[in-house]
């Protein structure tokens, strides 16, 4: 990236090679863990606030993401391009899970208001895990796509930023969506 | 996402695509927060990719859609940035009465 923020010096994170679970990571999940594991510890421990909590949902993700690549290879499905990028939406999103767990009885209710207005907890998980998906299997223009796309750009829009007709971009993100639910069915 | 389960019994739909953008939006706006803005580029590179969506670069991209700082940022600046053509100018009538 051309020109960083300064950040602010952060502590190592030690991680085990299997989970809490007793799943293995394998070593290239391992390695890219410890490398994101501060940073990834640091964005959770501000939500959570607790290391533990933290360094044991890391582990976890590693080990899921592990046997997601796995799976991927066996099945002759694409590849994950950025282990990395995978690796952290599975926490945040195994963090986001142990933050609801912990949730008192009020903020419960509170939030039970508030889903009689938005989206269920079901549809959220499938977007986040579509998402996550699709940054982990598509192309970059289709991604960019669908970035567009999610901040409300038309299709014209869009169309227009990648010198295409707005029914290419529209065509270009559908193939996008289905290639990542077809991974998904895969996988399952 | 690895380790990501429906709850059990229930009957699975596909998600609308309005459902699937409103939730997504969302998602990315709110479930990666990074107050401290750590690895974040600067405004002038979110701006340039807001500006310039087809010649963001891949690391670009990644952060944004890592980071719900900048994925708002970006939002605020794509809603500010003029829809230029990456190709040709559109032709209006007025242009093309000049040109005869």
């Amino acid at each position: 990236m051309p020109s960083m923020r300064e950040t602010k010096p952060i502590r190592p994170v030690l991680l085990n090679e299997v989970d809490h679970l007793g799943r293995p990571i394998a070593p290239e999940v391992l390695s890219v863990a410890r490398e994101i594991g501060p940073r990834a510890v640091a964005y959770a421990d501000n939500l959570i606030g607790d290391p533990a909590v933290t360094v044991t949902c890391l582990e976890e993700a590693a080990a899921s993401v592990s046997a997601a690549i796995a799976e991927k290879q066996r099945m002759g499905a694409p590849g994950v391009r950025d282990i990395g990028a995978y690796l952290f939406r599975t926490f945040i999103h195994l963090i986001d899970k142990a933050k609801h767990r912990e949730m008192s009885f009020e903020d419960a209710v509170q939030e039970y208001g508030e889903t009689q207005f938005n989206p269920t907890e079901q549809g959220r998980a499938e977007t986040a895990v579509l998402i996550n998906e699709i940054m982990a299997v598509c192309d970059q223009v289709s991604r960019e796509i669908i970035l567009l796309r999610l901040r409300d750009q038309s299709w014209e829009e869009i169309g227009r930023h990648f010198g295409i007709s707005p029914y290419a971009a529209e065509t270009r993100y559908r193939k996008a969506l289905d290639r990542a639910r077809k991974t998904l069915r895969i996988q399952k | 996402m690895p380790g990501a389960k429906g709850k059990s019994g229930a009957r699975k739909r596909k998600l609308s695509d309005k459902a699937f953008l409103a939730i997504g939006n969302r998602h990315l706006a709110e479930d990666f927060p990074n107050p401290t803005r750590q690895g974040c580029p600067e405004d002038s590179v979110l701006k340039l990719a807001a500006e310039h969506p087809a010649q963001m670069s891949e690391e670009t991209l990644n952060h944004i859609t890592l980071c719900s700082p900048c994925y708002n940022l970006f939002g605020d600046f794509l809603g500010k940035a003029p829809v230029k053509s990456a190709h040709r100018k559109p032709t209006t009538r007025s242009a093309k009465a000049s040109q005869s």
